[in-house]
């Protein structure tokens, strides 16, 4: 992506990005069908996606040694939580710096990690309210690098929405996991 | 409860808590292999890929234009509708004629024609 920022000749930049575009464009748009909902959700992480691929030189794919794929999906993770916090707390709400740090990155590939059945995770997340659904895949959402440290922002737009505190915020995830987990026990 | 009954219970309690976090994880990563939250490891990645089927990409995006494109319109200065239309070669005679450049007349005529148009709009 360097290569392509790096071009003098905006024609050639061009054909560089379209063909680095042609080739993912299609899993990127699966990602974000699949996770963002509705089409205009999913118009507007794609597009944020990519404009960040672009144009942000703190992107760099080059330092990380992720697949294309999986560095655009973290990218596109920032690009939802950031729509949707400031469609919750308005557009001029502040997020952090969503630049993708190393540190950012999950190297670790838990042997385990993949272990709960998709049938079985469906019907327990079905358990579950809107309320506490979106909660706790927000907190999950932050999990990746095991800090479990889920910046302000965020927290401030959960609890604008649900109108609740950041103690009941925590008991609503801490809910939710739990039951979702007992779903789960009883039925393997 | 006795002092040894707490610290059973308390163990109990770290152990559930551990529990809960191992699981967290676990979850966490099923999740984001099925399509419910952004894949984060490339195994994620290839699981998600893996399980879910392919959907057709909008026909706005099936070229990346649209991200180049936001670019070119971005106004430096937004300039008021009932300007005369200064895109192509309108601009160009606009500067001959004001650098006191003779113009001929099928020229003068398009101008004319511009001008009608732009106070039409």
């Amino acid at each position: 992506m360097r290569v392509v920022r790096e071009q003098k000749d905006t024609g050639e930049a061009k054909e560089a990005f379209g063909k680095i575009y042609n080739k993912y464009k299609n899993d990127l748009w699966r990602l974000c069908k699949s996770i963002c909902g509705d089409d205009s959700n999913a118009d507007l992480v794609f597009e944020a996606t990519w404009r960040k691929v672009l144009n942000n030189p703190s992107y760099d794919y080059n330092q990380y040694s992720v697949s294309f794929n999986t560095w655009m999906s973290k990218i596109a993770n920032r690009a939802w939580l950031d729509i949707r916090v400031k469609a919750i707390l308005g557009s001029d709400a502040e997020m952090p710096e969503i630049a993708v740090a190393p540190e950012d990155f999950n190297f670790e590939e838990a042997d385990e990690s993949i272990s709960i059945n998709e049938k079985l995770l469906e019907e327990a997340l079905h358990q579950l309210s809107e309320k506490e659904y979106d909660v706790l895949l927000t907190y999950i959402e932050y999990d990746t690098d095991q800090k479990k440290h889920v910046p302000d922002q965020i927290i401030e737009a959960l609890k604008t929405k649900y109108q609740t505190t950041s103690v009941n915020l925590r008991k609503i995830k801490s809910r939710a996991l739990q039951k979702v987990k007992d779903y789960i026990d009883k039925r393997r | 409860m006795t002092s040894a009954g707490k610290i059973v219970s308390i163990s109990n309690m770290n152990k559930m808590s551990k529990d809960l976090d191992v699981f967290e994880a676990k979850l966490g990563s099923a999740l984001r292999s099925s399509g419910h939250l952004f894949p984060g490891t490339d195994s994620e990645m290839e699981h998600f890929l893996e399980q879910t089927d392919p959907v057709t990409l909008p026909e706005k995006y099936q070229t990346p234009d649209f991200i180049f494109e936001e670019d070119v319109h971005v106004p430096v200065k937004k300039v008021s509708i009932n300007t005369v239309d200064f895109s192509g070669s309108a601009k160009n005679w606009a500067l001959a004629a004001r650098n006191g450049k003779n113009l001929p007349q099928s020229i003068l005529d398009k101008m004319k024609e511009d001008k009608k148009r732009s106070q039409k709009k």
